[in-house]
């Protein structure tokens, strides 16, 4: 059993949005005041947005 | 009843857990509950995973959309609750993607909704990031 299995069907939307979000999380390990907190969610949220587009409209 | 795990996977598995735990005990307010979210999550879908191919040979499923929901909704809601202006940015664009009938019309209203925080407009017909790659 291959431990990373799930992902071989994980769907495209999904795996933009983890993406994205991955990128906001580590954003805002790194954010030092609230500005850059702020701005690192503010990411994670275009990042969802985007995802549940591709989700919605998978044909464009 | 067959198990082999291969141990590249087994490894980077391992590291991303430690990672994530490593982020949840050390990390700052927001970003341990996130943390602790996606680890929980990480871990279901491992078990699901194990679970699934115990009695035969048929690949796992696949990983449930109401699980990633469910992290995408940690990482985000948890870190933004003591933040007002992502909470709202994020609520207008969800509202944005559930109100509109084609993507054109949800990306026309999610750069009005980008404009009014200056944020940077998101160009229309997005190609995505992994366009082609994993569809």
């Amino acid at each position: 059993v291959n431990p990373l299995g799930f992902l071989d069907e994980l769907p495209t939307w999904a795996a933009e949005g983890a993406v994205g979000l991955a990128v906001a999380l580590f954003r805002l390990v790194r954010a030092e005041d609230d500005d850059a907190r702020a701005a690192a969610l503010m990411s994670a949220a275009e990042a969802t947005k985007a995802a549940l587009d591709r989700r919605k409209f998978p044909n464009g | 009843m067959k198990k082999k795990i291969e141990t590249t996977t087994a490894i980077t598995f391992g590291v991303v857990v430690v990672a994530l735990a490593a982020v949840a005990l050390l990390g700052a307010d927001g970003v341990q509950t996130a943390a602790m979210g996606a680890l929980g999550a990480l871990v279901l879908a491992f078990t699901k995973s194990i679970t699934s191919g115990d009695d035969d040979d048929r690949p796992p499923p696949p990983a449930s959309p109401a699980l990633m929901s469910f992290a995408v909704a940690l990482l985000v809601g948890a870190c933004a609750s003591s933040l007002e202006k992502p909470r709202d940015y994020e609520a207008e664009l969800i509202a944005c993607n559930a109100l509109a009938t084609s993507l054109d019309e949800s990306i026309a209203c999610e750069n009005d909704v980008r404009a009014r925080y200056r944020r940077p407009l998101r160009p229309v017909r997005d190609a995505g990031i992994l366009e082609g790659g994993l569809r």
